[in-house]
Parts: structure tokens; C-alpha cells; sequence
């Protein structure tokens, strides 16, 4: 997708209130804007910001079993 | 007459057979806008629609997980029920994976489910928070 449509969907999920969505959106695109890219696979970029977020609340669940919780 | 129809015919195919710019020939992501025709404008013109669908679904799951990781750290959570937000939203990825390859209408029917999940684990979520 063109960085441009991309930045497109993000203000579209802006206008819809979606804020945390848009800004989330616009970080992936800063990202691939710095590396010099014209075009992002969104999905792809999206999927590996999941595998991160899910790896930090296992670590999370992880720590509160480890004090016992 | 038949020779007229075989005329229209060949140039049909002709136009369906119309070559992407040279080093676009394998980019998922080009548009009919940009002057491709034929097959490749519509396989490329599915992929973005998509993206367009299924980006802001990708978005709120990962946002989802941070914001649980957040409040069980915070203690404003219990790890019983950051487990469940984890397999909640563990669902959802499954479906986003499959309905990234998906024709349209299975697709249109994964993001409805992803969406309901995504709602669960929030509802959850707020239940939960003390």
C-alpha cells in the first residue's frame, strides 16, 4: 500500500474517534517513512506490532505468577 | 457478424493480458490507479481493500495486549484475567491471519468475528480493572 493511502486510513480511524488506532497507524508509518519507503505491507508491519504486544503481556502474566499472583 | 464478435473477443483478451510497469509485476500493493489492467489490477485492487479492512483490527489487538500487560503491572488487573485477555486476543489473531488471504465475503465474515472478540476481551477488560 502506498504510504499515502496509509496515511489515509489513519485519519480516517482519526475522524471516527479512534484515536489509540490512529496514532498506533501513524507510528507504523513514521517507521517505514524513515526507512525511505513509498509503500508499507501495513499488515505485515501490524502483525509483527502484535507479536511485540503479545510477548510483553506474557511477560507481564509471567511476572505476576513469579511473585505468586 | 461472427467475424465482428471474434474481433471484440480478441481485443478483450488482449486488454485482460496487458503487462504491469516494469517493476511492479510482483508488488502486492500497487492500485488500479495507477494505470495497470486487466487481472493484476483487480488481484492488486482486493489486497488493498484488505489492508483497509483488517489494519485497524491488527491495530486494536496489539493495543488491546499492551493495555493489559499495562494494568496487570499496575496491579489493576488480576493475572486471571490478563490470561483471558491473552486468549482472547490469542483467537482474533487466527482469524485476522486467515482472513488476510481470504476471498471478500469470508473476510467480510472473520473481521465481524475478530471484531466481537476484540469487543469481549475489552468488556472484560473494564470488569475487570479495579
Amino acid at each position: 500500500m502506498k504510504i499515502e493511502k496509509a496515511k489515509a486510513l489513519a485519519a480516517s480511524q482519526r475522524e471516527k474517534c479512534k484515536t489509540d488506532v490512529a496514532d498506533k497507524l501513524d507510528a507504523v508509518i513514521a517507521e517505514a517513512e524513515a526507512r525511505g519507503a513509498d509503500e508499507i505491507d501495513l499488515l505485515d508491519a501490524l502483525a509483527a506490532e502484535d507479536d511485540d504486544a503479545r510477548q510483553e503481556l506474557q511477560d507481564a502474566i509471567d511476572a505476576a505468577h513469579a511473585r505468586g499472583e | 457478424m461472427r467475424l465482428l464478435l471474434i474481433a471484440v473477443a480478441a481485443l478483450m483478451i488482449a486488454a485482460c493480458q496487458t503487462a504491469p510497469p516494469a517493476g511492479e509485476a510482483n508488488s502486492l500493493t500497487a492500485t488500479p490507479s495507477n494505470g495497470t489492467k486487466g487481472f493484476y489490477g483487480y488481484a492488486t485492487l482486493g489486497n488493498t481493500a484488505a489492508e483497509l479492512e483488517l489494519a485497524p483490527l491488527f491495530t486494536t489487538n496489539a493495543l488491546i495486549r499492551r493495555t493489559a500487560a499495562r494494568r496487570l503491572r499496575g496491579g489493576r488487573i488480576d493475572v486471571g484475567a490478563a490470561e483471558q485477555v491473552q486468549a482472547m486476543a490469542d483467537r482474533a489473531r487466527a482469524l485476522l491471519d486467515e482472513a488476510r488471504t481470504a476471498p471478500k465475503d469470508r473476510r467480510h465474515e472473520l473481521a465481524r468475528s475478530v471484531g466481537e472478540i476484540q469487543q469481549s476481551a475489552l468488556t472484560l477488560m473494564e470488569r475487570s480493572t479495579r
